[in-house]
This record gives structure tokens, sequence and C-alpha cells, in this order.
């Protein structure tokens, strides 16, 4: 294959709007609609000011706290907000840079160590943390200190240095020794030395000789480790309760550290007394640990280390024999079974009436549920002022859009719209409701655009997983937009006529037009509506100008095979161009490098029926939904477009507003007349293929300018799409005993059959 | 003129193609693959790297991996923090390096692998660490580098300097499905070196690859025997 074809047909999965966006400062956001985690500061603000919005019952557990905190009165501020967000785990890597950098000041220091390992092989292929950060904050300083007191030159200094080397070495590594100083080394180096000896040993668990060591640093009033001494010999004791558990053990860590606890003011360490405590409660006493920790956690005030004390909360709730109830919620709100989930919640909302477990019981309930009434009507009377309102909302319009009086429902998104304190995933929820209880085409067209959650230049707030998909945004004033899935799925589910006049809608983007336009066209031509494909070339003149000449040729050729041949030509250009939303990419950058890959696109013989017609399934219109194009939507189909499987095990069935819903059938009866992905079985051997229509033209119209480029495009398009009855290699034949010598038959040295 | 017949009906006829040979990945997570046959080799994650602003975070495998044989291959996942996008400084880059290359290293193994997904705008600091990785390990290692699929229909894995890409069928995203209904038709990838090797998930199931490939198994849970039986069975079924 060419290289030039290697371009051609280069698949653009990711990101592929960078073109477009060039000089609007970096590549657009990711079209990440609503989003669990708050990992955005509009997020995080939200919850810092009490205001809980939509309860996503699929966020982090961390953040469920926090939604249960609000729900049950008790305060919740901007630090405990910003802890309890940011997601866990890893070291940072900032303090060891600044000790690499550091040590680099010291000539004849080694300068090709870029990173300290500092974990050591466990049991089962684990790596086990042995060095934290401190350690490096700490060798930092001591090592600017002494540079700044002996210089950076001094060998003293030098030897310091390689003695520290060891001690980070002894992070991840066993029997690591530390060079033997010199006899004549000065006192403060002789110290230093007694520390880092104690340091080495603590790291490679010989823990009776790092608490003898740092027994005598502590009672070494020239030391300058003596204040530290204190705090070290208690974690030594600790971490030997650890490993070694038994009651000898844990009595001498609660003395050790008791010991540094009584130890006066400002003493080094004495603030990790509470958390080295909880360590040890951890291990000796979960119960007693656990009880405590559930009533710090639900204490009016945020306790102080919030995100330490709620993962020992989680961890040990996990396992315990009874889940106290703040874990019990947050277990609840994502079970194994949806149906043994919602009978739990609802026992715990009828026995204790709090709104937590209402809204609990509400994001598991699906509206064929015999509870789901009831639940109605109990978040139907949640007073306004009540944290869980918006949940209680968003849950009630779920479980009943399909029987309540589509204006009432207008009516109250439309208050909800009104408000000014939604965050973006609440507001873009909303809109989904909105969309699909629109009144009219234009209704509808004035609710179905989102704003991708984060629009900040080059910046992502996506959570979750890397998103695989590439968004299909457009521009609007300063930002940008993009349609709702659910929006996408109710488009592709109307008739031709209703997708024209979409497609004009000048509310509309041009980005969004050009998509509609695009599968309008291929729908137009499997379908055979001249006026309808003239009306979607001219307005892709303007739309798609890499190919003008294209759509301009189809206006001007009159009905018949010379159309036919032109509108087929365009096709082969664009091979992400598809009949619905669902599965189309959109064309970017110039003509050479449109991306994806050509369908087979069959019509329907004349007096003919497609099997089985069918629209994409809801699922396909999910972010990160997988859809091969070939199932259809024959079966229940629960896909969460509003929430984006971010609400709960209770999902938002696709739902067709009321003016869209008798148009299905019509929409339905227009797929009739071609083969889709979905459809094309055995049944399709008597369809007319697009492609084979092309080739005989070409046949039989040798001088047509077109000719020799449509046949070197059907060869790419057979070996990249369909490859009927040979295609690829009748195409190749015919261009290289023809047209001979022409850049054409050039770039096409070969062909592929199959 | 060269005319190139491709995976015909013909071809397999005279020869039958011998089962891929299949490789299981142990995620980070806890895992119990004892199960496994002997001659199923682990690629088992050992390290997990995500770069955010001007540093990165690195650790090591935090969850048990129980297996009767050692595993093959060591995977480092290196992932990039979208809430911080990267300042891919030389000196950054060097100590990405060092930190795969550690975790790399930290098992005996004779093959290394790099699961590291990119957005087009950062598809150079992929390209950055296999080279460095690349330069920094032993000889006789093989480097293997995981691969979204639509990557192996581009020109640019061309720089990636890996022994081995493995295409990723799945978890595609729109458009991708219609490159993964290729492969089944019996279609191929367009970029040669991602012919050696390919992925797969549990959940899934495709009716057909390419034969006589490396076929990696991931599964979006903790395996189960069950689990790999049906995809084992799955995979030797295709024709």
């Amino acid at each position: 294959m060419s290289r030039l074809s290697g371009r051609a047909i280069a698949a653009v999965v990711l990101v592929t709007l960078t073109g477009r966006a060039a000089g609007s400062g970096g590549p657009p956001p990711l079209p990440d609609y609503v989003t669990a985690a708050a990992t955005a500061p509009v997020d995080q603000a939200a919850l810092a000011a009490g205001r809980l919005g939509i309860m996503k019952g699929h966020a982090p557990a961390a953040i469920l706290y926090l939604d249960w905190r609000l729900l049950n009165g008790l305060r919740v501020d901007a630090a405990s907000t910003a802890s309890l967000a940011t997601p866990c785990c890893g070291r940072s890597q900032n303090d060891e840079s600044a000790w690499l950098a550091a040590r680099r000041a010291v000539p004849g220091a080694s300068t090709d160590l870029y990173y300290v390992a500092t974990d050591r092989e466990g049991p089962n292929y684990t790596a086990i943390p042995t060095c934290f950060p401190d350690a490096f904050v700490t060798a930092t300083a001591t090592l600017q200190a002494r540079i700044a007191r002996y210089e950076a030159k001094s060998p003293d200094v030098r030897a310091w240095l390689a003695a520290q080397d060891a001690v980070f070495d002894a992070c991840s590594k066993s029997g690591v020794t530390l060079p033997v100083l010199a006899a004549n080394a000065p006192a403060w180096l002789r110290a230093d030395h007694g520390y880092q000896e104690a340091a080495l040993a603590l790291y490679d668990a010989r823990l009776d000789e790092a608490e003898r060591d740092f027994v005598a640093i502590g009672r070494d009033r020239g030391s300058p480790w003596q204040p530290l001494a204190l705090y070290l010999q208690a974690r030594v004791i600790q971490r030997r309760a650890l490993d070694r558990p038994g009651a000898d053990n844990f009595a001498r860590a609660h003395e050790a550290i008791a010991k540094l606890e009584s130890a006066p003011a400002g003493t080094y360490g004495k603030g990790e007394v509470e958390r080295m405590k909880q360590v040890l409660d951890y291990h000796e006493q979960p119960a007693a640990l656990l009880a405590r920790l559930d009533r710090a956690l639900n204490a009016p005030g945020v306790p102080g280390d919030v995100a330490v004390k709620f993962k020992d909360y989680q961890s040990l709730s996990a396992t315990a024999p009874q889940m106290p109830d703040a874990a019990d919620w947050i277990a609840t709100l994502d079970p194994k079974d949806r149906a043994a989930g919602l009978a739990h919640a609802r026992a715990r909302w009828q026995a204790s009436h709090k709104t937590a477990w209402l809204l609990a019981a509400l994001s598991l309930a699906m509206p064929a549920d015999a509870d789901a009434g009831a639940l109605v009507d109990d978040a139907a009377r949640l007073p306004a002022s009540d944290p869980g309102w918006l949940t209680a909302r968003y849950h009630r319009l779920r479980l009943t859009i399909a029987r309540r009086p589509p204006a009432e429902l207008r009516a109250e998104v439309d208050t909800i719209l009104a408000r000014r304190d939604l965050t973006p995933s609440d507001r873009n929820i909303f809109l989904a409701v909105r969309a699909q209880s629109a009144s009219s085409l234009a209704d509808f067209a004035a609710h179905a655009l989102r704003r991708p959650y984060c629009t900040g230049a080059g910046r992502g707030c996506v959570d979750g997983d890397w998103p695989a998909g590439d968004g299909m945004l457009g521009r609007q004033g300063h930002g940008y937009v993009g349609f709702g899935g659910d929006a996408r799925a109710i488009i592709d589910r109307l008739p031709l006529a209703q997708r024209l006049t979409l497609a004009r809608d000048p509310s509309l983007p041009r980005e969004q037009r050009l998509d509609l336009s695009l599968t309008n066209y291929a729908r137009a031509v499997l379908l055979q509506d001249d006026a309808a494909i003239d009306q979607t070339a001219r307005a892709l003149t303007g739309l798609l100008p890499q190919v003008r000449r294209d759509w301009l040729a189809i206006v001007a050729t009159p009905p018949g095979p010379a159309k036919r041949f032109a509108e087929i030509v365009v096709m082969a250009k664009i091979p992400s161009l598809r009949t619905d939303l669902a599965d189309y990419a959109r064309p970017e950058g110039s003509e050479p490098s449109f991306a994806g890959y050509w369908v087979d696109w069959l019509r329907v013989p004349v007096g003919g029926k497609a099997p089985a017609p069918s629209f994409p399934p809801a699922g396909a219109y999910m972010p990160q939904g997988f859809w091969d194009g070939r199932d259809s939507d024959a079966g229940p189909d629960e896909a969460d477009l509003p929430c984006a499987g971010k609400c709960g095990p209770g999902t938002f069935a696709l739902h067709m507003p009321g003016f869209a819903a008798p148009l299905t059938a019509a929409a339905l009866r227009e797929r009739s007349h071609f083969f889709t992905d979905a459809t094309i079985g055995p049944d399709a051997r008597g369809a007319r293929s697009l492609w084979e229509d092309a080739l005989a033209f070409v046949t039989a119209h040798p001088n047509d300018p077109r000719a020799a480029e449509t046949l070197y495009r059907l060869i790419r398009v057979a070996r990249w799409g369909g490859n009927h009855e040979h295609l690829g290699r009748r195409a190749f034949m015919l261009l290289h005993s023809r047209y001979t010598g022409s850049v054409w038959a050039k770039r096409s040295p070969f062909y592929y059959d199959s | 003129m060269l005319f190139c017949c491709l995976f015909s009906v013909g071809c397999r006829r005279v020869r039958p193609a011998a089962p891929p040979q299949l490789v299981v990945w142990a995620w980070e997570r806890p895992e119990d693959l004892r199960f496994l046959p002997q001659d199923v080799p682990i690629a088992v994650q050992t390290g997990f790297v995500e770069i955010a602003g001007d540093g990165f975070v690195a650790r090591g495998r935090r969850f048990p991996l129980l297996t009767n044989a050692a595993p093959r291959i060591a995977v480092v996942h290196i992932q990039i923090d979208e809430r911080d996008p990267p300042d891919w400084t030389p000196d950054l880059r060097r100590r990405v390096a060092a930190a795969v290359l550690h975790y790399a290293l930290v098992l005996p193994v004779p093959e290394v692998q790099i699961d590291f997904e990119v957005r087009r705008s950062q598809r150079n600091i992929l390209v950055d660490v296999l080279h460095d990785v690349r330069a920094g390990l032993p000889k006789p290692l093989s480097l293997s580098m995981t691969a979204l699929a639509s990557w192996c229909q581009e020109g640019w894995l061309d720089h990636a300097t890996a022994d081995e890409i493995v295409p990723m069928l799945f978890r595609m995203g729109r458009g991708d499905p219609s490159l993964r209904t290729r492969i089944e038709a019996g279609g191929d990838f367009l970029d040669p070196r991602c012919r050696h090797a390919l992925a797969l998930s549990a959940d899934e199931p495709i009716a057909r690859a390419p034969a006589g490939r490396r076929v990696y198994l991931f599964d979006p849970r903790s395996w189960t025997r069950s689990d790999f039986q049906t995809i084992r069975q799955q995979v030797e079924r295709w024709r």
C-alpha cells in the first residue's frame, strides 16, 4: 500500500477536531457532558456550598460520603471537599524531584540518577511502599544546609551524599550498606551518619537495630537529630507490632505512641500521633476503630484528616459483620443485584425516613418496579428546601416521563433549567430530559445541544476511563457544544423530511448542520430522493467545501445514471459517511485526509424490502458506547443517555418526544429501502450496490474524466469497505488495462481480494 | 505488477492455522490465575505511572497475583492526568523513563510491555517514552506496546521503537467498530507491524481475527476459570 493511500485512509478515532480548531488555543475539549467525580472546581464549589445537585449513584465513594453529609444536615467545607475529591493513590514525585535537583549541586555526584524507587518487593508480585515523601523533604533540607555551611565541594559533604544515596537505595533493595566513614570525619558528619544508619536499618526492616540507633540518637544532646528520635522510635516500634502482631508488641507500640503524645508541644512527629493510633487500631481493634470513625464521620463538623479516616472507614466497613449506616448507604447505591438493593433501600427509607435512603431507592428504581409509584409519590412530597430535592425531581421525571402530560413535564423542567445554581453536569442532564419531552422539532433543537463539561484550553475534566471516542463538537459563541447522546438517538429515529428541516435550523452551529446534512445525504441517495439530494448537496457546498466541485456536479446533473454516478463519486471520497449519527464521524481537514472506513451502500431492489429494519440501539450513543453496526434495538434497551450511566443503576430509557413518536414508523419504512450493517445478511444478495453502480458507469463511459480516479477509489473501497464479487480486482483490472500510465494507475500498484 | 491475495479461504484450507498463542493480562486488582494452563503466559502489571503537569506519580503493584507459573511479561501502565496536561520537559521525560524502567525490570522477565493510551496531541510523549525505555532495557529483553486499533491504520507508529505492537480490539469507541467488523470479515491492519499480535476483551468476543497471532486477553473484572475457558473456546473457533 502506498504511503499516499495510507494517509488517505488514516482512521482518526481520537480527537479529530484539532485541525479545525487550529488557532483556537488548543484541541477542543473531550465530549464529556456529565461528571460524577467532582474533580472540577465548579463541582467542588457546589458541594462546599451545600448544593448537592443530582446525586450520582456511581460517583466515587468519597464523593458519596460528602453527599451523605449534606443529606443528613452535616457541614461540608472547601478543604474537606478538595481532599476527598482528589483521586488517590500513588506518590507524587515532587519531593523526590527536589531531592534529585539538590544532590546535583554536589560536584562529582552522579548526574544520571532520575528516579529513586521507594517500594520493595512484597508477596505475590506486590510492591510495598518503604520510603515516604518526608524522607526526601528532610534529606533535601539537610543537604542544602550542609552545603550552605561547609560548601558543595567539601569532601565531607560528598561523603554525606554518598551515605544518603545508599539510604535511598535501601528503599527498594535489601543488603545495602553505608560507605565507611573516614576516621577523621568531623562531628557533624558522624552525627548525620548515625542518623543515616538508623534510617537504613528501618528501611531494611532490621527493627531491633533501628530502635537501638534511634534510642542512642535520642540520648545524644549533640546530635541535630535528637529532636526526631522519639518519633522515630515510636515508628519503629509501631512497625514491629504490624509486622509481628501480638499483645506484647501492640502494648509496646501504644506505650511508645503515648510517650510521644505526652511530649512537650512542638516535639517532632507529635502531629502524627492520631494517625499512628489509627494504624494500630486498624490492626488490633478494627471493630472499635470502625465505631469511632463512624461517630467522627457523622459529627456535625468535618473531622480533621477526613480523607484518611474515610479510607479506613470504607476498608473496615467492607468486612464488618454489620455495616454502619453511611457505609451501608454508599454500598447500596451500587449493588450487585439491583432488585435486592432497591428492596434494602426502600426498607431503610421506611424505617428511617432519611432522605438519603429515599434517594438511594429512587436511584435504583425502574418504572416497571412495583415500588416505583410509591417512591415517586414520596419524591413529590420532598420539600424544595431539602438538599435531596433536585435528585428526587430528576428521578421522578425519569420514572414518569412516559406517562405524564408532556406540557406539565416541560413546565417543570423549564423551571429547573431557569435556575442559575445548576452545575454543568446537572444542566446537561435536565436538558436531556427536556429534549425528550420537546413539543416540536424547533423546541427539540433548542434543547438538543449540550456544553462539554470542561472547556478550558487544553484542560480536560474527565472522570472515569479515558474516553476513546472522538466528539462531534461545534463552535457556539466562545465555547463548544455538541448533540447529547439522547438527541442524536432521537435524530436518527426521525424520517428524512424532519432531518432535512433540522439541518436547516440556523440556531444550530455549522458543524452540527454539516453532520446532519451528510447523514441526510447518505439517506437521500439510498432513497433516490432527487429533491433531497439536491437540497443537501447545495447546503454541503458551504458546509463541506473541500469537495465543493462534487456537490456542484450533483446539483448540475439531471436525474439519471450520470447523476447517480456523481452522487457515488463523492461518497467514495468520504469514508466515514453513514446514515446515522451513531456511527458517523465528521470528515476533517483536506479531502485526502478524510478518515474512516467505507460501508456497503446497498439498496433494496425495486419492489423488495429490507429484512426487519431497525434503529441503532440507544447504547450506541453512550460516551464510550460500543456498537459494531449490527445490533438493533429490537430488545429492551436501557442505556442511560441523559446521565451517561453515572446516576445509578436505575437508568433513563430513551423516550421519544411527543412530536417525534408518531414519525418513527415512517422512519422505519424509509429504512426498509436500504440495507444497513445491522440488516445486511444473506438476503442482501439481490440488493444493488452503489459501488457496483459506479463501476458499471465507468465501464460504460470510458471517457468520463472521473473514470480512472473512480476506479482508484473503488480499489480502496474494496480494501477497506465492501468487496462484493471481487470489486477491487475488477476495478484494478479495468484501471490498469484501460488507463495504464495514468496517475491513478500508478497510485494503485496493488489490490486486495478476499 | 503484484497481486496480493491475503487471507483467502483457499489458503486456509490447504494449511490450517495453528491455534493462536494466548497471553492473559493480570491487571492491577486481585488476581488468582492458578487455574491457567502452563502454556498460557501471564502479562502482569507491575507498575503504574501517571503524568500530571511537570510531575508524575509512580507506584508498584498493590494487589496480589496468585499464579503457579512466573509471569512472562511485565506491564507498565502509563496514563496522563487529563485534569493536568503534561509539561513535557526533557527533565520530566528522563524521570518518567527511569520510573518506567524501574517497574519494567522489577521481575526477571524476558519481555516488557508499555500500556499507554494517548490523545493525538500527546503521541510524541508515547514515542519518547518508548524510545527511552527501549534504550534502557537490556538487549535480550523485548519491548511490546499496546495500541488503539485505529493507530494501526496510520503511519505514525513507524516512530514507535517497540518489538511488538498489540492492537486492542475492544473499548474502541465510535468509528473503530467498523475496523473491528473489517477484521471479522477477514481484513487486516494497514500497518504491517500490527499483524503479529492483537488483544481482546472477555466481554467483547470477536467472531474471527487473523490467524497465527499472539492474542492478549483482557477481562474487565478479575479473571475466573469460566471467563478464560469461554474466551479460549471463542478464539479457538476462529477459522
